[in-house]
């Protein structure tokens, strides 16, 4: 087991191994420019949302291990999520 | 089941066409290794029809199409650029479209998650760094694409085979029905939309009964369609007999089965024996305002083909698909025995509403799977499938003999047809003659520009012609 899950196996009630924890925002609704952090630490903001539940697209606001990447583009999935940060 | 392939390239399969005879087994349309093999031999080899950008006017506008049994994907991508991709995820094969049409930003797969950027690209892998550990590239796991794709005036085309002609060059003497057909009824190219959605059906009967038959079977019409010729469905209600064509005025032609073997294409083509586009004469009884539009929109198309002269309006596009003005005829394998029709109507794109809609109501009376004459048509492929399976069915072979050794050509007029009698069977053995170079064929270099065989047979008919 990866640290990456063991840590999911904490926050997840009733399923011992799983790698879709619960405490995973939902994703399909929130508007574009919603800031999010994500388990990695980072806090991006969400410039396109494909509304499917699995991904955003995205623009890196804080990366603490690496601030030369602020403002580069990435997608999100939705596991990693984890907290809505500013609302659009 | 009888194993009748061997092989790819098992000339077995000529034993059960005899065109020179019109004889043909019954097995080639019920047998489901020849199922599989025509899967395989013709449909990822052919030029097939996918849909119309009208379907797809935005970035992220897709819609789903099919090639044979596979479902495709028609999308245009943030670029504006088109796009064919096979349904289906690189990981473990879900489907990564589920919807008939729509708009989006990237297909994202219901199963684990891979997304897919509306170019193709696989952009998105769950859990990428951390377990795949940059074992996987995701540059080589996009979306299978089309190996060629087609934007012929505004229709889309696509063939699995790299090697293929360009399709004007597979379209051949047709180039020019399918062109017009995407005209709009002033003559303006790339003129038309489809009406959305798409008609959609499955029915019990192998894909050539209809794909080989329409626009070939003139001899049909008398006697399945003679209630519905006199039905009142056509735009002019009980004026003119009923009849469920609209009014046309006179115009000097004559009407024939024509036909390029060696392409394997034909229809039901009028040769004019003068230049221009008739006149128009009101139709649309039933309809008020309508023909002051198709009247003024004909006027212009006279004045831009007044020194034309117009050849083929219809056509049967080797190997599935039937072009005519308004309305576009598809029947996808889906099993032996299974067919799935689809209808697909063009109109003007600059049209009044009112008059699409009257249109669509015509449309939706004449075809489709509620239509009364494809309702016709139907009874007689779906039951003529179900008597052909028998044991003691098959030893009988169908009868293909109508007008056999009597087509001519016409250089002049024509140029690159076969022409036969206006009611023969001399397209549905051209359609059969083509299959069998297809499901033959090793590779496009075997069937293209001609096949040594049809060659031989068009120049034995033309020398018989001019005996
Ligand atoms: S099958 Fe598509 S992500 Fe696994
Ligand atoms: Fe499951």
């Amino acid at each position: 087991m990866t640290d990456g899950e063991a840590k999911y196996t904490e926050a997840v009630v009733g399923s011992p191994i799983t790698a879709a924890p619960n405490d995973a925002v939902m994703i399909t609704d929130l508007p574009e420019g919603t800031q999010v952090r994500l388990r990695n630490g980072n806090i991006v903001e969400i410039t396109a949302n494909p509304r499917d539940g699995g991904w955003i697209f995205v623009k890196i606001v804080e990366n603490a291990n690496d601030p030369n990447t602020v403002g580069d583009e990435d997608m999100a999935f939705c596991v990693d999520v984890i907290d809505v940060v500013k609302r659009a | 089941m009888t194993s009748l392939i061997r092989s790819y390239g098992d000339r077995s399969l000529r034993s059960l066409v005899d065109l020179d005879r019109g004889l043909v087994s019954r097995e080639i349309y019920v047998n489901e290794d020849i199922y599989k093999m025509e899967l395989e031999q013709v449909f990822t080899r052919a030029w097939l029809f996918i849909g119309h950008e009208s379907q797809v006017p935005n970035p992220g506008d897709f819609v789903v199409s099919r090639m044979g049994e596979e479902e495709v994907i028609l999308v245009r991508d943030r670029k504006s650029h088109l796009h064919v991709f096979l349904n289906t995820c690189r990981h473990r094969g879900m489907k990564v479209c589920r919807y008939d049409d729509g708009n989006t930003l990237v297909f994202t797969c219901p199963f684990h998650g891979w997304s897919y950027d509306t170019d193709g690209r696989l952009v998105g892998v769950p859990y990428y760094d951390a377990a795949y550990k940059g074992d996987m590239d995701k540059s080589e796991w996009g979306l299978p694409e089309v190996a060629q794709m087609s934007n012929y005036y505004g229709s889309i085309w696509a063939t699995w085979d790299r090697s293929a002609p360009s399709f004007e060059d597979y379209l051949g003497p047709y180039a020019d029905t399918v062109r017009r057909a995407f005209q709009s009824s002033d003559g303006e190219d790339n003129g038309v939309e489809l009406f959305n959605p798409v008609y959609k059906w499955r029915i019990p009967c192998n894909w050539k009964f209809p794909g080989f038959s329409f626009d070939g079977d003139r001899a049909h019409a008398a006697m399945t369609h003679r209630s519905i010729n006199v039905a009142a469905i056509g735009p002019q209600g009980d004026a003119n007999g009923g009849s469920r064509a609209p009014i046309r005025a006179p115009f000097p032609y004559s009407d024939y089965e024509m036909t390029t073997p060696e392409l394997g294409h034909g229809g039901h083509n009028a040769i004019y024996e003068q230049p221009g586009v008739a006149p128009y004469k009101d139709t649309w009884f039933t309809e008020p305002g309508v023909d002051d539009y198709f009247r003024e929109t004909r006027e212009r198309k006279r004045e831009k083909y007044k020194d034309s002269y117009i050849v083929g309006e219809t056509a049967l596009i080797w190997p599935n698909v039937n072009i005519q003005p308004h309305r576009i005829l598809l029947w996808h394998p889906h099993a032996p025995g299974v067919t799935e029709s689809w209808r697909a109507y063009p109109i003007d794109r600059a049209a009044p509403q009112f008059v699409k809609d009257a249109q669509r109501r015509y449309m939706m009376r004449y075809g489709g799977p509620c239509g009364l004459t494809e309702s016709d048509d139907m009874e007689n492929w779906n039951y003529a499938s179900a008597a052909s399976v028998g044991t003691v069915a098959k030893r009988y072979p169908y009868n293909f003999i109508m007008g056999a050794g009597h087509a001519w050509t016409d250089d002049h007029a024509a140029p690159g047809m076969t022409l036969n009698y206006e009611v023969a069977e001399e397209n549905q053995r051209s359609r059969l003659r083509r299959w069998l170079e297809f499901m033959e064929a090793g590779s496009w270099d075997d069937i293209y520009p001609v096949n040594p065989v049809s060659t031989a047979r068009a120049d034995a008919t033309k020398a018989k012609s001019e005996a």
